[in-house]
């Protein structure tokens, strides 16, 4: 294949986002904080809202494009996607983003996910159907939910479970290894006052002794639930040099779904059982982006649950299949000292749920120097939504030269 | 033919959620009702799958049957669930989700419940079989239990 066409040639060039609240805690309606995200990462931009001639979002977002736009008063909106699923599409929104303007299809793209869990209800929670289709569980269920829901296999942490219990079961990974995934998460939103887990510091004891929820998954395994909104806006790497912030590049946007994989997770083939799913968009990230996991700096990792972090970052091949658990050994993912720094801000497990959004502000913050846990002289930041979740995506930012 | 025997008394409470007899997998659930674990397989090309669905992933057919399996398998791997997530499962926590690979139908997954095992027996790579729990006059859940 050859060289990716729309290698650097857009840039992130703002970055926005609301307060993040534990679930429930927002002081105004998930809308507004849709809007004041959009408003907010435009003015970090150096743009105006009349600039914005494309909306990207994912998930079923609520704060439809239609009524965002309105509100906001847009003008000429030429570009508007949205992309299936749940955290999966976090990426897949900047990967759409950079097609549009790469494309000269729209100039100024804004990728946004407002969230309020408080409003409206958990996203894991036990439900049947997906996206907008979703329903209460009733007295009985059809579709595939009949095959689940009847033998208490109800949420998502239950069907992760499995699968982590399984990369356990064959390569001898331990919960204690999970956990290390969940102290370098926390141990970075201490030093982040955005973080909804600011001042709640987290040791490895304190992981291993929290409530089980679905073996082998405890308490600190899982993702919070949060309310809040952010939103990043993508232009042409030409037209970047102009405003204000240092241009992060998007080197390579990737998204897919591995063969055979697909809505039924019972029908994926064996081996995707213990992986993210993700090692074709590794493969096809990395090639567009020119480079390989030794020039990542610094990633931003999405924690739907702690085992499938393990598993993406091998199919993102820092380690081994299988290897995910000694490698995480030894604070390889803790900032400043280890190898391998994920989730400088406190991830979905400890900044906020925000779908995995907030994780691609994040990345753009390292690349600008703006972290409150800053990676030396980071150049590349490796950004992945939501593991063992198909089609998923995954971004590579690179710093303006 | 796979001959678990009928088990009484469910696993869950009776509000917890009964499967939905639908056009596509009326027969699997009129098999079970009659004590045999029945798995799609594909008349095209011979491919089995589970969970049901309207078409062959491999060469796109909607012809099928139903062939019977003799309901035998392996923990592929499981969950055991402390945390309810649904009011019919809170009086039941800790309880046990496995994934079984069959022996026979082409390996297909089929989730399921192993009934009578203590949480901390349950393991990958444990052999089990079909059993019938009677949940309902119209339904009949495949769960298994323990090959000792």
């Amino acid at each position: 294949m050859s060289a990716w066409p729309l290698q650097d040639r857009t840039s992130i060039v703002g970055i926005g986002e609301t307060e993040y609240w534990k679930a429930g805690g927002a002081d105004r309606t998930e809308f507004e904080l849709a809007c004041e995200a959009v408003r907010r990462a435009v003015a970090d931009a150096g743009l105006t809202l009349a600039d914005v001639d494309g909306l990207t979002v994912y998930s079923g977002e609520r704060s439809d494009p239609t009524e965002v736009a309105q509100a906001l008063g847009l003008r000429d909106l030429r570009f508007v996607s949205l992309y299936p699923g749940g955290g999966n599409s976090a990426c897949a929104v900047l990967h759409h983003a950079a097609i549009a303007v790469g494309s000269g299809s729209a100039d100024v793209v804004v990728a946004y996910r407002s969230i309020c869990q408080g409003q409206f209800g958990r996203f894991g929670r036990a439900r049947v159907g997906s996206g907008t289709a979703r329903g209460e569980v009733g007295a009985s269920v059809g579709g595939r939910a009949a095959f689940t829901m009847p033998l208490g296999l109800m949420s998502a942490a239950q069907s992760y479970a499995l699968e982590a219990r399984r990369h356990m079961y064959e390569y001898g990974t331990t919960s204690e290894h999970f956990g290390m995934i969940s102290v370098a998460c926390y141990a970075n939103a201490q030093r982040n006052p955005r973080a909804v887990m600011h001042g709640r510091p987290l040791t490895l004891e304190d992981h291993q002794r929290s409530r089980m929820i679905a073996d082998p998954y405890h308490l600190f395994d899982c993702c919070q639930e949060s309310d809040g909104a952010c939103a990043v806006v993508v232009t042409s790497t030409e037209r970047a040099r102009d405003l204000p912030h240092r241009p992060v590049h998007i080197a390579g946007a990737a998204e897919g779904l591995a063969a055979g994989d697909g809505g039924d997770r019972f029908r994926r083939p064996r081996e995707l059982w213990t992986s993210a799913g993700l090692a074709g968009v590794a493969r096809d990230l990395y090639e567009r982006a020119g480079i390989g996991p030794a020039d990542i700096d610094v990633a931003q990792l999405y924690e739907n649950f702690t085992g499938q972090v393990l598993m993406t970052i091998e199919d993102f091949g820092f380690c081994a299949r299988g290897e995910g658990g000694p490698f995480v050994e030894g604070g390889t993912l803790e900032w400043p000292h280890g190898d391998l720094p994920i989730n400088t801000a406190g991830g979905n497990l400890a900044e906020a749920y925000i779908h995995g959004l907030s994780l691609v502000n994040e990345g753009v913050r390292q690349l600008r120097g703006d972290s409150t846990a800053q990676v030396d002289d980071a150049e590349h930041c490796l950004v992945v939504a939501g593991p063992s979740a198909p089609p998923s995506s995954a971004l590579i930012l690179r710093r303006a030269s | 033919m796979s001959d678990g025997p009928e088990v009484t008394g469910s696993t869950f409470p009776p509000d917890m959620p009964v499967p939905l007899v639908e056009a596509l997998t009326e027969p699997f659930w009129t098999a079970a009702r009659a004590g045999r674990l029945v798995i799609q397989h594909c008349t095209q090309c011979g491919t089995y799958r589970h969970l049901p669905h309207l078409m062959c992933s491999t060469c796109q057919s909607s012809a099928h049957d139903w062939v019977e399996s003799a309901g035998t398998g392996t923990v592929f791997t499981y969950t055991i669930v402390t945390h309810p997530v649904h009011a019919a499962t809170a009086a039941v926590v800790p309880y046990n989700v496995v994934v079984v690979e069959l022996d026979d139908c082409g390996g297909v997954m089929v989730p399921g419940n192993v009934l009578d095992c203590p949480p901390d027996e349950v393991h990958a790579g444990m052999p089990v079989e079909v059993v019938f729990e009677r949940v309902t006059d119209e339904i009949t859940i495949p769960r298994f239990r323990r090959v000792t």
